[in-house]
């Protein structure tokens, strides 16, 4: 018995070496690619969870009025970047509120001060900063439909009143459950004095009635809220997702 | 017996064919990771449209605080129902027109006899002059959205627009979208509360409000999103 075993040369071992070598390289660089944009991934994963749990924290359970911009400007936790309009969170008696929780959630133990901004940490030790802006919207007595949030109804019309000849109401009913045939239904055409269609009402917050509010909010009902959370990726590059809500007074 | 193999050019193909299987991966790897970049992309388009629409409910139940009352009117009208008349002293629903008395008069509906029938305290399908019935609730509802509304040449609201944020929070942005809006997409008259205990009806409209943003990102993402939200409305 004899094998023939000249099929495979030196110089063919040598070429299918370097054939695969050729065919390794675009691979291992989609493999390195494929790993780092992963690691990204990974961190915009962890970025918008964080960015979820704070911001419907702070419409759920934060107080309207425990959230105001700081007086001057607050810079980042290393003492970077300083801005104006970042939050700062405040204790309140009633509703009873502590604003360490909130702080944690950011990433500040409220150690040190109660601004919205901090550090936090994922489980690779990637370091993400966050800052929360709050943008009030402001009152004034009588409403300023530029620059100012307005409320607009079509107030019901005024039927109730509706008389006859001899000055006899004839709205009322005390035996029939429907429209008495003589008087006017709220959809008939306003008559200027059976039936009373009052014109469009367009007002703000005081005419409405909202309270001044502690801490200089100025009768404020409404804050636009941006939040922002960003950080350095393994390769250096410079990351972010900002957010942008708004939060109501409605305690 | 002579066993002879020729093996001569094995190697080559061989090689080829790994070569071609690790192209496969490489593709399969490359459309993977294309594939989770564009996830990411849409979830932040996502996040921001949920919190949008978020802000929309927040200005809902910001209108309905403080008019509550105004809005409780509209449903009634909407219904055919007098929101004058206490619905508290109704205790059969099947004879509501028991509950009118001296103290608390008719009519409880707003048509007259025969133009419609009710069915206990609603009335199916009730839509009057070409739809008069609703001008109050569209009207309550109209101003519910991020954009500017115009009533009678005043424009309103012009302050909650997102398309384009103000300067002073997109250039905060390190990525701004180019536009976000939010405005009502329906408000469902779901039923007038009675109070389980007692058997009694209140003065409560029970409705929900849904809800709906858009989110346009600066790649050109587009992402819908919608809300819903049962809300009481109560009169007193």
């Amino acid at each position: 018995m004899r094998l023939d075993k000249n099929g495979v040369t030196l110089l063919e071992i040598i070429s299918a070496l370097l054939i695969l070598a050729f065919a390794f390289i675009p691979l291992i660089g989609v493999i390195g690619t494929s790993s780092s944009d992963s690691d990204v991934a990974n961190s915009v994963v962890f970025a918008q969870t964080a960015v979820r749990n704070i911001l419907d924290t702070l419409l759920d359970d934060v107080p309207f009025y425990a959230i105001k911009p700081a007086a001057g400007q607050v810079a980042d936790v290393d003492g970077n970047n300083a801005e104006d309009n970042v939050a700062e969170i405040v204790d309140l008696a009633s509703p009873v509120f502590d604003r360490k929780t909130f702080l944690t959630l950011l990433g500040n133990d409220a150690s040190a001060d109660s601004f919205a901004r901090g550090q936090i940490i994922d489980e690779r030790g990637l370091v993400y900063k966050t800052k929360l802006y709050v943008f009030p919207i402001p009152v004034s007595n009588t409403v300023d439909t530029d620059s100012e949030i307005a409320f607009t109804h079509l107030p019901r019309p005024i039927y109730e009143n509706q008389v006859d000849a001899n000055g006899q109401n004839i709205w009322y009913t005390y035996d029939n459950a429907f429209v008495a045939g003589t008087a006017l239904s709220p959809y008939d055409t306003p008559d200027g004095s059976k039936l009373v269609q009052p014109p469009l009402k367009t007002l703000g917050a005081v005419e409405l009635g909202a309270p001044a509010g502690p801490d200089g909010n100025s009768h404020c009902v409404m804050k636009k809220i941006l939040l922002r959370v960003s950080w350095q990726n393994r390769s250096g590059h410079d990351r972010s997702i900002d957010i942008f809500t708004m939060k109501a007074n409605l305690q | 017996m002579k066993i002879s193999k020729n093996r001569a050019g094995m190697a080559i193909p061989l090689v080829l064919v790994f070569a071609t299987a690790l192209g496969i991966i490489a593709t399969y790897i490359i459309k993977n990771t294309m594939q989770y970049n564009r996830s990411n992309v849409t979830s932040f388009a996502q996040l921001q449209a949920h919190f949008t629409a978020r802000a929309g409910i927040e200005h809902a139940m910001l209108k309905i605080k403080f008019l509550h009352r105004e809005l409780y009117d509209a449903i009634c009208l909407a219904q055919g129902r007098n929101p004058l008349f206490d619905f508290t002293q109704v205790t059969d629903l099947n004879a509501p027109e028991g509950a009118i008395k001296s103290y608390n008069p008719g009519p409880i509906y707003l048509y007259r006899s025969g133009q419609f029938t009710p069915s206990r305290l609603f009335t199916p399908g009730f839509t009057i002059n070409s739809g008069a019935e609703r001008q109050w609730l569209d009207t309550f509802m109209s101003d519910i959205k991020s954009d500017a509304t115009v009533f009678d040449g005043t424009t309103t609201n012009a302050v909650l627009s997102m398309k384009p944020l103000p300067t002073e929070i997109k250039n905060r942005m390190r990525d701004p979208f180019n536009l976000a809006e939010y405005g009502v997409k329906t408000l469902n008259i779901a039923a007038q509360e009675i109070a389980e205990s007692a058997g009694i009806v209140n003065n409560t409209a029970i409705v929900e409000i849904v809800i709906e943003s858009s989110v346009e990102t600066s790649r050109g993402e587009v992402w819908d999103y919608e809300i819903r939200k049962t809300m009481r409305i109560n009169r007193d």
